[in-house]
């Protein structure tokens, strides 16, 4: 047993060592960490205009420059926090709050220094953690039938649309018309063509990669043109110098870390959360438990501590459901299946056991690329803190060419452009309306294979609809969902009966 | 103060029209599908599955209505030029690809679409349109083998 886990390691870092591979996993976290430093675009989009590339790479290294794209964008999140006041990701938003302060005192190095090295222990933490449970997970998981596959799906999705910051009505709904376009192209039990308006192009539906520029990279320039930018401070030089904590602040920082990596862990592997919920709560946790909160927002260095490991932690333990069950955490995630899918790779269970060399290359090359990321953004900090001041305006034209020039090479035609426009254009009503469009993305690919579990369940089911709760597995899924769903609406439904009652009098 | 009512009242209405919109989408999605065979409990056909997300995005839909009644939101105020810019640069690179070629139809979008900001600088524009066009038919015209001519049509 244990030497079986040695030699799979020693696979993996034999794999990710490679040439080819190294070089992707060092092209994937620097560009994550480029598009994780300027505000205006995130981890999704940067990931979409990555995904027409992977066509020319054999998926291992496909997967490693995406997965490093994700990371990446975790740890420079928050240089933007720090020094702007603008959170580069939206999950570095916690980030501002303590991090620009401590900025504006005159120590942006120390707080870019804490990011770093709580995003490197965050990640650290959880890559064990991934490789102890998620070959766990995937043996247990062999098991599952397709009545299982269809309540955990159902339990992600509604766990994606409930923990969303704003109102879990509109996130389920935004899953339900994922679900819906996804669902649109050649019905594979009949070939009958479903929504496709008498356009060929739709056959095989909608375009992954053209449906999520749209919605993460046109929407975010519509969203983010002619927003003024943050207050610059200037920050000639960060030396390496004034960035080393000193004894005391190494004392404040471990704990706060080690809290933020397990909260981070957990919220990462449950099915639908995120990294931003995870530094959300770390930060709520730490500010709760400290002696002294009111230094919170004023500079307090745990305050970036627990936040910056919580996230990189749940970006890292969210390729457990994703890798051993093939259930994507969120909607990253499951664009990094869809890229999985577009190599003929099916996603489950199986693949542990079926591609080891391609499992085992990937985790250890989350070793590698954190490693590299840390280079990155302690001696190279440098780098990003000018590239800071590329003017939004010089920038976004650039996006939009990449954008087109990707969609199109994607499948060689022009109307792929067209559809990103669309989508392009939905995906900036739905920001104003507060529409989130990661949950449709998520309902877009997750669609398909819902539809064909649920059929295939029923079929072996003799049209016994109850079998989704007769299975035990299947409704313990079932039943979480049913309490995510109670614990968000139900507050709700309280809140308008009372309204409407005070209305009446 | 009667301005913010009005503003809010302003927010208010276009959030319902907005969740109209979601419902509509939800109807059309479901009497499309209803063209579909709808199979039976055993063998659920391709209309099966739509039918049932329709009726779900239809209800939701009505729920958001009910929701957004009495929440307080800002007035609606889209940015016209970014969004008309950023379409009118992704429309003529669209049209303009595969009938004159990768350069042209990348000045065009890149020129177009910098319009979107209120202060346009011409210089540094131009000089993204003609880096991006030709960096961008060395990647993937030349190096990446996409299936299209740098300047002229197929």
């Amino acid at each position: 047993m244990m030497s079986e886990f040695l030699s799979n390691i020693l696979l993996g870092l034999e794999t990710a060592l490679g040439a080819q591979n190294l070089l992707f996993c060092f092209i994937g976290v620097t560009v994550g960490t480029f598009v994780g430093a300027l505000p205006g675009l995130g981890p999704l989009a940067a990931i979409s205009l990555a995904l027409p590339i992977t066509y020319y790479l054999d998926p291992t290294a496909a997967l490693i420059m995406l997965a490093g794209i994700f990371y990446g964008t975790q740890y420079g999140g928050a240089i933007s926090s720090i020094l702007l006041n603008l959170p580069g990701t939206a999950t570095a938003a916690v980030t501002c709050i303590d991090g620009y302060p401590l900025a504006r005192q005159g120590k942006p190095g120390l707080a870019l220094f804490v990011t770093a090295i709580s995003s490197f222990f965050g990640s650290t933490f959880a890559i064990l953690l991934v490789m102890g449970f998620a070959p766990i997970i995937a043996a247990f998981a062999l098991r599952f039938g397709s009545a299982e596959y269809f309540s955990v799906m159902i339990l992600g999705l509604v766990a994606a649309s409930t923990l969303t910051v704003g109102s879990p009505l509109k996130g389920l709904v935004m899953v339900a018309i994922g679900l819906a376009l996804g669902l649109a192209g050649t019905d594979v039990n009949t070939g009958l063509y479903r929504f496709t308006f008498g356009f060929l192009e739709l056959s095989d539906g909608f375009s992954l990669v053209a449906v999520a520029m749209g919605l993460f990279g046109v929407a975010e320039i519509l969203t983010s043109i002619g927003v003024p930018g943050g207050e610059r401070l200037s920050h000639k030089q960060i030396t390496l110098k004034s960035m080393w904590p000193s004894k005391a602040d190494w004392k404040l920082i471990w704990k706060p870390a080690l809290r933020g990596s397990s909260v981070g862990s957990f919220v990462g592997a449950l099915p639908g959360t995120g990294p931003g919920i995870a530094a959300f709560m770390a930060y709520a946790l730490e500010k709760k438990i400290s002696r002294t909160p009111k230094r919170f927002g004023h500079g307090a260095l745990e305050g970036i501590a627990a936040p910056e490991s919580s996230n990189n932690a749940s970006a890292q333990a969210a390729f457990i459901p994703t890798l051993s069950l093939g259930i994507p955490g969120d909607a990253i995630m499951a664009v990094l299946l869809g890229a999985m899918m577009l190599h003929g790779i099916t996603p489950g269970p199986a693949l542990i056991t079926e591609h080891p060399t391609m499992f085992w290359g990937l985790i250890m090359s989350f070793w590698i690329g954190n490693i590299l990321l840390l280079i990155l953004n302690i001696p190279l900090i440098g780098i990003w803190v000018r590239m800071l001041s590329i003017p939004y305006h010089i920038l976004y034209p650039a996006v939009l060419v990449f954008i087109c020039i990707g969609v199109y090479s994607s499948d060689n035609s022009v109307f792929d452009v067209y559809i990103v426009l669309i989508f392009g254009v939905v995906g900036y009503f739905l920001r104003w309306f507060d529409y989130p469009a990661a949950p449709l993305l998520l309902g877009f690919i997750l669609g398909p294979l819902l539809e064909e579990h649920f059929r295939r369940a029923l079929l072996l089911a003799r049209g016994n609809a109850l079998i989704f709760l007769e299975r035990p597995i299947s409704l313990v899924f079932i039943l979480l969902a049913v309490m995510f769903l109670a614990g968000s609406l139900l507050p709700k439904v309280k809140q308008l009966l009372v309204r409407s009652g005070a209305g009446a009098d | 103060m009667r301005e913010a009512d009005s503003a809010a009242g302003a927010g208010r209405r276009s959030e319902t029209i907005a969740a109209g919109v979601v419902v509509l989408f939800g109807l059309t999605v479901g009497v499309i599908a209803y063209g579909y065979p709808l199979g039976s409990m055993v063998r659920p056909g391709p209309g099966f599955g739509p039918l049932l997300v329709a009726g779900l995005i239809v209800v939701l839909g009505l729920a958001i209505m009910a929701e957004v009644r009495n929440a307080p939101m800002p007035a609606f105020k889209p940015q016209l030029r970014p969004l008309l810019a950023t379409a009118a640069g992704i429309l003529s690179f669209a049209l303009i690809v595969e009938r004159l070629g990768f350069i042209p139809a990348t000045m065009a979008l890149v020129l177009i679409s910098g319009l979107g900001e209120r202060r346009v600088s011409v210089w540094p524009l131009l000089g993204v349109a003609v880096f991006m066009a030709l960096f961008g038919s060395a990647v993937f015209v030349w190096a990446l083998g996409v299936p299209l001519k740098s300047i002229g049509w197929q």
